[in-house]
């Protein structure tokens, strides 16, 4: 059997489809438990500094470093399974760490948020970077990046008396179960 | 041309295990989502290329739950390689 060129390039198509899909996929699997942790942080992260307004830089300090810590090992972990394909994985999650920390630290030492403001300013630059990220890696990651910041836009501006627990709750509530959305796709 | 690995729903399954990281292994469902599937088409595809020797699948049990995984081999890396590149060498006219 021979094939034409034009076969030749629909069965390529199909290869290239497939290959995202897979990609697409895997990747759910493999962050769904950030998410869900993230999910977890945000609600006692957003809950603690509702009930303790003039502790929230060592409770998100803490939970930064936990966070850092519990992904260097889900990191480490997928890594490991994935063998020699994959192993500057946990260095590049390192650096991307590294990298959104100095921003982080840099744009708020520069602007200088309070409160809910600086409550809505890292998840939006979360929201920014899921929808970025779902252009190239999966639709499902955009979804996320939208519903974060429709949230916190949402709590921020309609709810400002209460926003903290809107994310607590809301925000928490909301990534924990998209997390178990993609651990399921 | 691998006959084997041409037929659409197969390719579709090489694709989706050879884009899989270090050889990983895809639970049956999974896949069968990603190439968009039934149960018996693919549970027939995944058996001709265990036979060509281009598949493995590995069953076990999640708790009570039985599970089935597909990992590419080696021999299936390497023959779907050369059949993705005998289909560009289509395309430009080396085939």
């Amino acid at each position: 059997m021979s094939l034409t060129p034009d076969q030749a390039v629909e069965a390529l198509r199909d290869v290239e489809r497939a290959r995202s899909r897979s990609i697409a996929f895997y990747s759910y699997r493999v962050s769904s438990p950030q998410v869900i942790m993230w999910g977890i942080f945000w609600f006692i992260g957003y809950g603690a500094s509702d009930l303790m307004p003039t502790k929230g830089g060592p409770i998100w300090g803490a939970i930064g470093v936990a966070w850092f810590i519990l992904s260097f090992l889900f990191s480490r972990r997928s890594t490991q399974k994935a063998a020699a394909g994959n192993k500057g994985q946990a260095w590049r999650f390192l650096v991307i760490y590294l990298t959104f920390t100095v921003f982080i630290f840099s744009t708020v030492a520069i602007m200088r948020p309070r409160g809910a403001e600086m409550g809505a300013f890292v998840p939006m630059l979360v929201a920014a970077m899921y929808t970025i990220l779902g252009l190239w890696t999966g639709w499902r990651y955009s979804a996320i990046g939208v519903g974060i910041a429709v949230l916190t836009m949402g709590g921020y501006f309609f709810l400002p008396a209460h926003f903290l627990l809107w994310m607590a709750f809301v925000g928490g509530g909301a990534l924990t179960l998209t997390g178990l959305w993609l651990r399921g796709a | 041309m691998d006959e084997i690995i041409h037929q659409p729903m197969r390719l579709k399954i090489m694709a989706a295990l050879n884009a899989l990281p270090g050889g990983q292994a895809i639970e049956f469902p999974r896949l069968k989502s990603i190439v968009e599937a039934t149960d018996g088409n693919l549970g027939a595809h995944i058996a001709t290329l265990e036979t060509a020797g281009y598949v493995a699948t590995e069953k076990d049990f999640l708790g009570k739950k039985p599970r089935t995984r597909i990992r590419m081999t080696p021999v299936g890396r390497r023959e779907f390689a050369r059949h993705v590149e005998f289909l560009r060498d289509i395309i430009e006219g080396r085939g």
